[in-house]
């Protein structure tokens, strides 16, 4: 399965170009292409494309482009071969690749180190929540939690109705913790916030969103207050669309950790693949989900 | 005007390298045109006046290409496949899956011709603004935009071709007045509801 058709499969994509559509306008392209990629934020422009089918099918198709080619890019570093010859040059070109984290690395244009930090930070505040329930069902310790411990948050039953999305045109839910929104998913994968809770983990304080799909797939989305916690150990690293995720699993259970302000969000599922659980945990909605 | 630094062009590897795979089609031919690109700006000191690094060095880059091009005659052009994939990092080896998505779209961007995918490269690769890929690229900047516009579409028409026409129904059925005049026959969608051609 390609990533075309893992993609496709997973939310309504805007159907192929026709090869024979006319073209829009030049002035319409230069709009369509520039709210693709973030570099235009006129509301009033959006408005105006979103009111003509056409053009917001085309809309849609540029913003696919756009984020295949980010994601592909993002999946691919300087070989060791090509660092050992440019050493030969001068030995400072020879340094590792993501010496720092992607998200905070100065971006000439797109908006990542804002973008990431928040993902970053929902991921962090995921996995403190899950850590904290963890310790709250084994008996409410107040030490350190685990990101294994905070898996453990997408079997606990949601308290509290679905969160409701903020209004037409943002990607974010009307629920947070430490600052840090959850996404809004139904549009773009179809993945439905059903509910949430919150738990007190020791001195921290956690918030967790369930997710289900159509298929009736489920998973848990936690966001833990307070600093990230450390991945878990043996966990694999990935980056995907410039966001660093650790991919972990308990028992039957996938877990996804990652950063968003600073803070650790967690998604676990026992029934979602992990290339899933990594695209909803990297999707940054252009932008539009801080991180 | 200030002093290119020969040390900062490490932290500009990894973009570069993506670029000139894109733009050369192979990672071969990637790994010298970065080699030979970054042996050219460390010749002699570099000046440069209001605009990034990143954006120097990507018109070195496609000027290195464009020489070597000619040099060459024609664009030498190795295709990648899933055997042969080897990731630069390690940590993606164990997900073939991405391997081929990652060559996919590659691929696609290598296939445009040329100034649409030195527009594509500059802007969705490498991160300029359309102004920084208009000044690498020597090209004006609306230019830019409408040759990005166009190189989107086509990496989607490569990535996600349309679905072959439906061969005309040998005969159509008489219509009925009571139907709505958009609705299809049987087994076929109604014009305009999606997935049908336009």
């Amino acid at each position: 399965m390609t990533e075309m058709d893992r993609f496709s499969s997973e939310s309504d994509q805007p159907g192929p170009p026709s090869p024979d559509a006319p073209e829009p306008s030049r002035e319409r392209m230069k709009t369509l292409a520039a709210l693709a990629d973030g570099s235009l934020r006129s509301n009033d422009a959006r408005a105006e494309i979103e009111a003509d089918p056409q053009a917001a099918m085309l809309l849609a198709q540029q913003r696919r482009a756009v984020e295949l080619v980010r994601e592909a890019s993002a999946d691919v570093s300087a070989p060791d071969s090509l660092r050992e010859r440019l050493a030969e040059l001068d030995p400072e070109l020879a340094s590792p690749p993501e010496a720092a984290p992607r998200w905070r690395r100065p971006s000439p244009r797109w908006p990542v180190p804002r973008g990431r930090g928040l993902l970053a930070g929902m991921a962090t505040v995921a996995a403190v929540v899950v850590v904290v329930i963890a310790l709250t069902l084994s008996g409410g310790t107040s030490g350190s939690p685990t990101v294994a411990q905070a898996a453990a948050l997408a079997t606990r039953p949601a308290t509290l109705p679905a969160p409701a999305h903020t209004h037409p045109g943002t990607e974010l839910i009307d629920f947070s913790e430490a600052g840090v929104a959850f996404p809004y998913w139904a549009d773009h994968f179809k993945w439905k916030a059903v509910g949430a809770r919150t738990d007190s983990l020791g001195n921290r304080h956690a918030a967790t969103v369930f997710y289900v799909d159509r298929g009736g797939r489920r998973l848990a989305y936690a966001i833990v207050s307070g600093p990230a916690l450390k991945p878990p150990a043996g966990a694999r690293k990935v980056v995907r669309s410039g966001v660093t995720l650790w991919v972990s699993t308990s028992g039957a259970t996938t877990i996804v950790t990652w950063e968003r302000d600073g803070h650790s969000c967690v998604i676990a599922s026992s029934d979602v693949p992990a290339h899933t659980l990594e695209r909803l945990a990297s999707w940054r909605a252009d932008g539009s989900i801080p991180y | 005007m200030r002093r290119l630094d020969p040390q900062s062009l490490g932290e500009h590897l990894d973009r570069l390298y993506r670029a000139a795979w894109a733009l050369s089609g192979s990672r071969e031919d990637a790994e010298d045109l970065v080699q030979d690109t970054f042996a050219r700006v460390l010749a002699r000191p570099r000046h440069i006046r209001g605009e990034s690094d990143l954006a120097y060095l990507m018109q070195v880059l496609r000027n290195t290409f464009l020489t070597s091009r000619r040099t060459a005659g024609r664009r030498p052009r190795i295709a990648a496949t899933l055997d042969d994939f080897e990731f630069a990092d390690p940590r993606r080896g164990s997900r073939p899956e991405d391997a081929v998505a990652t060559n996919e779209v590659f691929d696609a961007i290598a296939d445009l011709d040329e100034p649409f995918r030195l527009a594509l490269i500059a802007v969705d690769i490498v991160g300029l603004s359309y102004r920084e890929a208009g000044k690498a690229l020597d090209t004006p900047e609306a230019t830019v935009t409408t040759r990005l516009y166009r190189a989107r579409q086509q990496v989607m028409l490569t990535l996600s071709p349309p679905e072959p026409a439906e061969p005309p129904a040998p005969a159509p059925a008489p219509r009925d007045p009571d139907r709505p005049a958009l609705t299809g026959g049987p087994g076929r969608p109604a014009a305009g509801r999606e997935g049908s051609d336009p």
